[in-house]
């Protein structure tokens, strides 16, 4: 089988979408003669990236969760192309984000199949991964579950041209947590994570800026 | 009460659904509302990059400086942000989606727990509501309608007020507005 992936962050350098990408890609490619062509939607025009939606049996439109959605640039380029009327691509989505929940991309997810459609695609399924903030900024050892879960559902998809929907729904696991399993998620993260990288920066101090409103008293602490 | 239109139609041609957020405008204008509009289109909104700057860098601030920091002070400084927009492949404006990405700078990176849900803590004492104002037409069936609404109404931090699409008056969404005032 032949597999296009496109990567729609918006960021420039390395992202958490494509560190994902490549392990589902490689999943996908440990079975013989599969074929993977990755892409960055923001280095190519409309134009290009609308051919790469459709020139193989499959596509995996891959990007971040923004604001509970498709990062804007992706829609930009969605609401640019022409739908291909005569078309046999089965199109899979992948959505990572920050949050743990996988209940922040359900909306998300119908409107994804609602777009398969719209373009003219089949549709394989979404695979959604929260907790995924931080993939790009620590060594692969420390995100191992995270990653090996995405060469998996790859794997499988390598096998069979399906998205194994029981492995999509482990993946995306917790659907929602409890608030002491968030105490726990929130202390890692508030502390170990943002209060650390601000303090590299030398900006812990000033975390609390409000410059868009004149005088203003200082916010609580989280 | 001090209300912000964000007006995301990217398309200036499409005279109908421009005329009616003129019109709405008049219609709270001449109710005694401090109505301020902003055609995003004609404004420069930087895509977010994701670059986290306005995090850990410059608290508060985005690396852009465009138009977005005036439109954010516009929005801090009202009761009632209304988001119109077109629907298009199946949902708001990518227009007005790259607007909302450019919130960003006003949560800070902290996590807290609400609603049952992980939220970023804000870092604003007070945010306006939100109102969602899509044009009517055959493309915003229900089934658009409920993923547009769930979309909008995912973040627990922000308090949606209502929405309404251009089947309706402007004299009726007028009425919401003064409605939705009541229960703030
Ligand atoms: C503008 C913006 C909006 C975001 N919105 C969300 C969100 O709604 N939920 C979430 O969990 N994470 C959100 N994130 C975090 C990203 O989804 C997360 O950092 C992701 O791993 C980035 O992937 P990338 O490195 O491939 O761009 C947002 C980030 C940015 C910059």
């Amino acid at each position: 089988m032949k597999l296009t992936i496109v990567n729609g962050s918006p960021k420039n350098g390395i992202s958490n979408t494509g560190i994902l990408c490549e392990r589902f890609a490689a999943g996908c490619t440990s079975i013989e003669g599969n074929e993977c062509e990755s892409y960055r939607l923001n280095h190519l025009s409309a134009a290009e990236a609308a051919g790469l939606l459709y020139k193989n049996e499959y596509t995996l439109l891959a990007f971040p969760l923004y604001v509970y959605f498709i990062p804007s640039t992706l829609k930009e380029f969605i609401e640019s192309i022409q739908a291909n009327a005569d078309c046999r691509v089965k199109i899979g989505f992948l959505v990572q984000y920050g949050f743990p929940e996988a209940v922040h991309a359900r909306p998300l997810e119908i409107y994804l199949e609602n777009l398969a459609a719209m373009l003219n695609c089949g549709y394989l399924g979404t695979i959604i991964k929260g907790g995924c903030d931080k993939l790009s900024q620590t060594p692969a050892e420390d995100n191992e579950k995270i990653l090996n879960g995405a060469y998996e559902i790859g794997k499988k998809f390598g096998e069979t041209g399906l998205f194994d929907p029981r492995l999509l729904a482990a993946y995306s696991m917790p659907e929602t947590i409890s608030e002491e399993m968030a105490k726990h998620i929130m202390i890692n993260a508030n502390t170990h994570y943002w209060e650390k990288r601000l303090r590299e920066n030398g900006a812990y101090e000033r975390y609390r800026d409000r410059p868009l409103i004149e005088a203003s008293p200082p916010a609580a602490s989280p | 009460m001090n209300i912000l239109v964000l007006n995301g139609d990217p398309d200036a041609k499409q005279t109908g659904f421009n005329r009616y957020v003129n019109e709405l405008c008049a219609t709270l204008d001449s109710r005694g509302h401090i109505v301020k509009v902003v055609e995003l289109r004609r404004r420069t909104l930087n895509q977010c990059v994701g670059c986290y700057s306005c995090w850990l860098k410059t608290p508060g601030r985005c690396i852009f400086h465009d138009d977005v920091e005036e439109i954010l002070r516009a929005y801090l400084m009202s009761e009632l942000v209304i988001l119109a927009s077109p629907v298009l492949v199946g949902f708001t404006s990518a227009l007005l989606k790259r607007f909302m990405e450019r919130t960003h700078p006003l949560a800070l990176p902290f996590l807290y727990f609400k609603d049952g849900r992980m939220q970023h803590v804000p870092r604003y004492d007070k945010y306006p509501k939100l109102a969602l104002l899509l044009e009517a037409s055959e493309r915003l069936d229900a089934r658009t309608m409920d993923t547009i609404d769930a979309v909008y109404k995912s973040g627990k931090t922000r308090i949606f007020a209502f929405e309404a699409t251009t089947a309706k008056k402007p004299s009726e969404v007028a009425d919401e507005i003064d409605n939705s005032k009541r229960f703030a």
